[in-house]
């Protein structure tokens, strides 16, 4: 009895939350400074995108960062998740992280499901990477290579074991015909692997571009391919995977959520205030031609929609991941 | 040496960067000197302010606060048991002795003058050698990594502790508490218990306020009602006593160096470090006896090197982009928020960024020391304080420290849950400092064996393939075993004698 009783009072609660939440709070939103909840430490590549966008975004009231780091972006992830779905909580992510925690069995809820989705703002691509010690030049120079030494096994450095770093990289090397003469070297993300790629401690890496052009700019790192259809902007002069028939061509974009139940005019407002921020010319160049990311909207809906389509093309590969 | 010269004309050209750098080293100072607020806490809470500024003057505000608050921990470690940031928890074993023994002033002047030397030495060593350091720190593969953490683990169990046992069960407990959370290479969830605010572990700075600042505090309210040991303040000169200082070199110069090549490898910091040189000094000291009991050379090799990792963590950032440590990667990206392409190229497209990082950090260590003394008047006072108005704040500083690391309540449960852990430990006489250094070590010791081992495919004796892996492989098999060993060659030497 006294459980049942308790049930209703939850429901009569949550309904009045609701019913406030809806009245009141869908005109004059935001009547506080909304949290942005950056899930990295800062000073990394989401935290300064944040930040720039703070600086250039026009909204009634500030946005503001909180960094949760940890677990590879999992914890302030769930954090968000958890926060109260009012509008004032949003989150930080790149998609193709939280499709990783889904499919790498790193979370046991679909974040990228269970998420409101606000818009994503720019993209970031991986690239494959080698060094001076391999003498390659081309992704053909690789090829050439492990057909001429199948006794050899190339290492090949990825950011994290059950990642979509690891599972497009071993498509591409399917692809590539040369899957079985690679050993794939997961580190703890991106400043392992440049590190273990400039030491000669791997031969290969799969980085992003905006890591990418600074090392490939001094010659340390020889970018060999790009996964994306089109070139890229930080690195021009690079194939792409498309160019070479190879199918893998999912960019890294950087997005904002918003938790479940979160009222339909935030993320509207929210969403707006985003599509202002890339439309402005000084924010673009920030982020083109300081940050390295290509700036490019994508409103909610269809960033689900592309999201999910994402987790269908990759899945297969999680599957094959050795 | 061109980037130094286009670092000191920067400097002066610009007083606002001088000016931030003052600014950063002060606060840096009082972030540091307080429990709970750490130098970490203060470069994040600053990070935002510095976009809006140039380049030079968001660096310099950072280097600043990362300088002055590495050393500002050394006051309370040294005045009242308490340190101030985690790395000067080393700095308590000896300095607060000292100060008890009627010497506060000249066990604070002889930290102030360390951590001058410390930092000095990894500026020189960043002026000088970086490429070549940073050389040597990309060299050292995956093995060779495990195995110099490996044996900075097995130097410690062994040798911080009297009893071999309780070093190593200290060790132990630090270990599993590491592997809480996701791992660092399968991102596999442990021991979270079902508790998703752990999936990133413990957090750090929880852990070792409540070890070391909560626990402290609970050792000493038991004697809150005796009166306090009655400190005396001598003169404070711009020289540290020197006449004290007997034996010191050694001590300054194995901090010194241990310090720079720790920060040269990624993850290791400066809790690590010190524990490291300290232990070492011990060992080549000529009074090891008096360690632990205010013996300066402590104080010295502790406040050295936790400094000198500052400068060792600089040069792969300004050599190669990349990021030794939380303070590091915030400066790299300080650095593309303007426009700059952190990189090898960095010391040739902007020498000036670069000569102005290394000239900061070399005078911030100069600031800091000139400020710490001209300071010390007034921070002194803190003696004269009652400690039973003194804990309550600290201990609320840690909570506000702890807590906004994150913004999460949880991370004060686990300050108050280690720390009444820590002081049933400390009652058992288990190391806790041992537990600190499996807890930093034990993640990174698994990361690197796993990254080998899949590397080389499984094959554990490659190993044997790298020299440095080898020779460290062979220290610390050496250390774990060396009471078995001496105790085989006492019974040998015996047996002989017998004969």
């Amino acid at each position: 009895m006294k459980k049942i009783f308790g049930v209703l009072l939850a429901f009569a609660v949550t309904g009045m939350v609701f019913a406030g939440g809806g009245s009141e709070g869908a005109a004059n939103y935001p009547e506080k400074p909304v949290q942005c909840i950056i899930p990295y430490a800062p000073g990394g590549g989401s935290d300064v995108l944040t930040r720039a966008i703070m600086k250039d975004i026009k909204m009634k009231q500030p946005l503001v960062a909180v960094n949760i780091e940890g677990g590879a972006g999992l914890v302030g992830a769930n954090q968000a998740l958890d926060a109260k779905p009012d509008g004032y909580t949003i989150l930080a992510h790149n998609p193709l992280d939280l499709i990783g925690f889904d499919l790498g069995g790193l979370s046991d809820v679909k974040l990228w499901a269970e998420f409101e989705t606000v818009a994503m703002v720019v993209a970031d691509y991986d690239v494959v990477n080698t060094n001076k010690a391999s003498g390659w030049k081309t992704i053909e120079d690789v090829v050439a290579f492990v057909k001429a030494n199948p006794g050899q096994k190339v290492k090949w450095g990825v950011s994290g074991a059950r990642s979509v770093n690891m599972a497009n990289t071993q498509r591409i090397a399917r692809d590539l015909g040369i899957f079985d003469n690679i050993t794939f070297v997961p580190y703890d993300g991106g400043a392992g692997t440049r590190k273990a790629l400039m030491g000669d401690e791997v031969r290969l890496e799969t980085a992003t571009a905006s890591e990418t052009k600074a090392l490939a700019a001094s010659g340390d790192t020889i970018p060999l391919l790009v996964m994306s259809e089109k070139r890229i902007k930080p690195l021009p002069n690079t194939p792409t995977t498309v160019e070479k028939g190879i199918k893998v061509a999912i960019a890294k974009w950087r997005g904002y959520f918003a938790p479940k139940g979160t009222p339909k005019a935030a993320l509207e407002y929210l969403e707006k205030a985003l599509k202002e921020v890339v439309a402005n010319s000084e924010f673009v160049n920030t982020v083109e031609n300081k940050l390295n990311f290509t700036a490019n909207f994508v409103g909610g809906a269809d960033a689900k929609a592309q999201i999910a389509k994402w987790r269908e093309e990759i899945a297969p590969g999680f599957k094959d991941l050795k | 040496m061109e980037a130094i010269i286009l670092g000191f004309q920067m400097l002066f050209s610009h007083p606002s960067v001088t000016l931030l750098m003052v600014f950063g080293v002060f606060f840096g100072i009082i972030f540091g000197a307080i429990p709970g607020l750490t130098a970490t806490l203060g470069v994040m809470l600053m990070i935002p302010f510095t976009f809006t500024m140039t380049a030079a003057q968001g660096l310099a505000l950072l280097v600043g606060i990362y300088v002055g608050g590495i050393s500002g921990g050394l006051i309370t470690a040294t005045l009242i048991n308490i340190p101030g940031t985690p790395s000067s928890i080393v700095t308590c074993w000896d300095g607060y002795p000292m100060a008890k023994n009627g010497k506060p002033s000249e066990a604070l002047a002889i930290g102030v003058f360390a951590s001058l030397v410390g930092g000095t030495f990894s500026a020189v060593a960043l002026f000088t050698i970086a490429p070549q350091l940073s050389r040597v720190a990309l060299m050292l593969g995956s093995w060779d990594l495990f195995a110099v953490c490996l044996m900075g683990l097995a130097i410690v169990a062994v040798m911080t502790s009297e009893d071999i046992i309780k070093g190593l069960l200290g060790t132990l407990i630090g270990l599993l508490l590491g592997t809480v959370g996701m791992d660092l290479v399968l991102g596999v969830s442990r021991l979270t218990f079902g508790f998703r605010q752990l999936q990133g572990g413990i957090q750090a700075t929880a852990l070792m306020m409540s070890l070391f600042a909560i626990r402290e505090i609970m050792d000493q309210v038991v004697h809150l009602k005796e009166k306090p040991p009655k400190m005396t303040l001598n003169k404070i000169s711009f020289l540290p006593p020197f006449k004290e200082m007997k034996g010191c070199i050694k001590a300054l110069g194995i901090g010194s160096l241990c310090g720079t090549f720790i920060g040269i490898l990624p993850g290791i910091g400066q809790n690590a470090s010190t524990i490291l040189a300290y232990n070492q000094a011990k060992a080549v000291s000529k009074r090891p006896e008096f360690f632990g009991k205010g013996n300066p050379e402590g104080i010295c090799a502790s406040e050295s090197s936790n400094n000198a990792v500052n400068g060792g963590a600089l040069i792969p950032l300004v050599t190669l982009g990349i990021p030794g440590d939380m303070v590091t990667a915030a400066l790299i990206g300080g650095l593309m928020i303007q426009g700059l392409q952190p990189g090898p190229l960095l010391f040739t497209t902007n020498a000036d960024i670069v000569g102005t990082i290394m000239v900061v950090y070399f005078l911030a260590n100069i600031v800091m020391y000139v400020m710490e003394l001209g300071l010390m008047k007034v921070i002194i006072k803190i003696i004269e304080v009652k400690l039973s108005f003194l804990f309550p704040a600290v201990i609320l500083f840690c909570v506000l420290g702890v807590f906004a690391l994150n913004n999460r309540v949880f991370d004060i449960g686990i300050l108050i849950v280690f720390a009444v852990a820590g002081y049933i430990l400390n009652q058992f006489k288990i190391d806790l400092v041992s537990i600190i250094l499996g807890f930093i070590l034990g993640p990174l010791v698994e990361k690197y064996f796993k990254i080998a081992l899949i590397r080389e495919e499984g094959n554990l004796a490659s190993i044997f393939t790298y020299p440095v892996a080898s020779v460290c492989l062979g220290i610390s098999v050496l250390f774990l075993f060396s009471p078995l060993i001496m105790k085989g060659v006492r019974a040998l030497v015996r047996k002989k004698s017998a004969v």
